[in-house]
């Protein structure tokens, strides 16, 4: 072995042996990183679910619930409340840990919003009910659809078991331009729980609030999750920004805003083009003092 | 071996391997997350491919060299900042090791993933190879270039030492 390698290999020997690294802090960083994919997951199936074949045997069965407020209004700052449909009947064990709130078309952009119950934040097991607007018909983007009746309503369901996924479907036109989706995760016997789940919901109107409003972004999606011992959340915006929220006070290559109650918004450029509009963006972050106590509830 | 029990039993292996792998502990504890979460979603299959650990050694060298490609202005800063544990003991006098520490943090990814592979692995040419998608010569050229760099930078401590 020449000088050089022998120097390399002391040199790599004596770093290995002071590097400790944080175990315990990159675990908590995957089970969020997977709750968070997990919520993502759910509330943009409709964005790819939006379908070209109409079935229009579910359009024309349209029922004449009442929308709930604020569903089909015009876009609101996040920051305002959403509402959104409210199951009465989860599976026992399972308490709300994620809300999702993102913003549907393109014209005339609509919030829809997420709920998720799973027995922990990062749980896969869990079950997630979406309020998806959408003019045009939603349907399966995977799996072979059987239809099925939701309070009278007709809708599809399917099982998904696309790219490592282990669950069940139902979608469900609530209303004109609404759509119900019912997606239950890793629990046995998913279509009864998915059904009964489904045929729970009622018109009665779920406020889902957003802990931060940010003027300077474009619009958001965001996501919240966590129990009663503390929440986390990230968001997406249209300027290529990301945010992330929790009690850490410095996170490397984020530009940091305290939100108060010892949280903080971290913002962070998805793509370099944006490192300059960080700092202007971040002044525009606000808290909105929103409420948590839906952490860890059941219906 | 579910996804969470392959985790809790390599964790720490992994990310001591990505710590060496790019030389900083909070950029490897970033890649690690990253590649994990993302094994998360297939793990049947990577799972049932029976080297998941080679599978997920290879995400991490390439995690690591497109975010070296990406943020290589930046992390010539990161860098450049002062290290939050002492530097290690000399191993060959005149050389300090958090010297050629420093001159392999700024190797290009390619050259010092394959420097590491090799020293701190142990891997052959065609173990690399395998791991980073490339071919035995391209191996061969990166790490003739790594070493030649690391030697031209040695000499100049040497020089510099002398006066």
């Amino acid at each position: 072995m020449s000088y050089i390698d022998q120097e390399i290999g002391a040199l790599l020997g004596v770093e290995e042996s002071h590097a400790t690294p944080d175990v315990a802090a990159a675990m908590t960083g995957i089970k969020r990183g997977i709750a968070r994919r997990r919520h993502r997951r759910v509330a943009t199936a409709g964005a790819a679910a939006v379908a070209v074949v109409v079935p229009t045997t579910i359009a024309h069965r349209a029922a004449r619930h009442t929308v709930p407020p604020g569903a089909t209004a015009s876009p609101k700052p996040v920051g305002t409340n959403v509402s959104t449909l409210a199951p009465t009947w989860i599976p026992a064990g399972l308490v709300e840990t994620g809300r999702s709130l993102f913003l549907m078309g393109t014209a005339t952009p609509t919030w829809g919003a997420t709920r998720t119950w799973s027995k922990t934040p990062d749980g896969v097991a869990s079950v997630a009910v979406t309020d998806q607007p959408s003019k045009e018909a939603v349907s399966p983007h995977a799996g072979t659809p059987v239809p099925v009746i939701v309070a009278g309503r007709r809708g599809q369901a399917w099982a998904d078991h696309s790219r490592g996924r282990n669950d069940y479907v139902i979608v469900v036109q609530w209303s004109a331009g609404h759509w119900l989706s019912v997606d239950v995760a890793a629990l046995p016997d998913m279509p009864a729980i998915a059904l009964r789940v489904a045929n729970s919901v009622v018109g009665t109107a779920a406020t889902v609030s957003s802990p931060v409003s940010c003027s300077g972004c474009t619009n958001m999606t965001l996501e919240l999750f966590g129990d009663r011992s503390g929440w986390s959340g990230v968001a997406m915006t249209g300027n290529a920004i990301d945010f992330s929220f929790d009690r850490i006070p410095v996170q490397t290559d984020t530009v940091t805003v305290p939100l108060g109650g010892g949280m903080y918004a971290h913002l962070h450029a998805n793509d370099p083009k944006v490192i300059a509009q960080l700092a202007t963006v971040a002044k525009t972050v606000r808290s909105t003092n929103p409420d948590y106590s839906w952490m860890g509830t059941r219906p | 071996m579910t996804f969470e029990e392959y985790a809790e039993a390599r964790l720490h292996a992994l990310l001591r391997y990505a710590t060496m792998l790019t030389g900083d502990p909070h950029l490897a504890q970033d890649i690690v997350q990253d590649v994990m979460i993302r094994a998360h979603s297939r793990w049947r299959q990577i799972e049932s491919c029976d080297m998941p650990e080679q599978y997920l050694r290879r995400s991490i060298v390439n995690a690591y060299v497109s975010w070296k490609r990406r943020w290589s202005v930046r992390n010539l800063v990161s860098f450049s900042s002062p290290p939050d544990r002492p530097a290690p003991e000399s191993t060959h006098e005149g050389i300090e090791p958090s010297d050629l520490w420093q001159r392999m943090a700024w190797l290009p990814a390619r050259q010092r993933a394959v420097v590491v592979l090799r020293f701190y692995e142990g891997f052959t040419d065609l173990e690399i190879a395998e791991l980073m998608g490339c071919t035995v010569s391209t191996v061969r050229s990166q790490m003739s270039r790594a070493l030649a760099r690391l030697r031209v930078a040695m000499q100049n401590n040497d020089l510099q030492e002398s006066r």
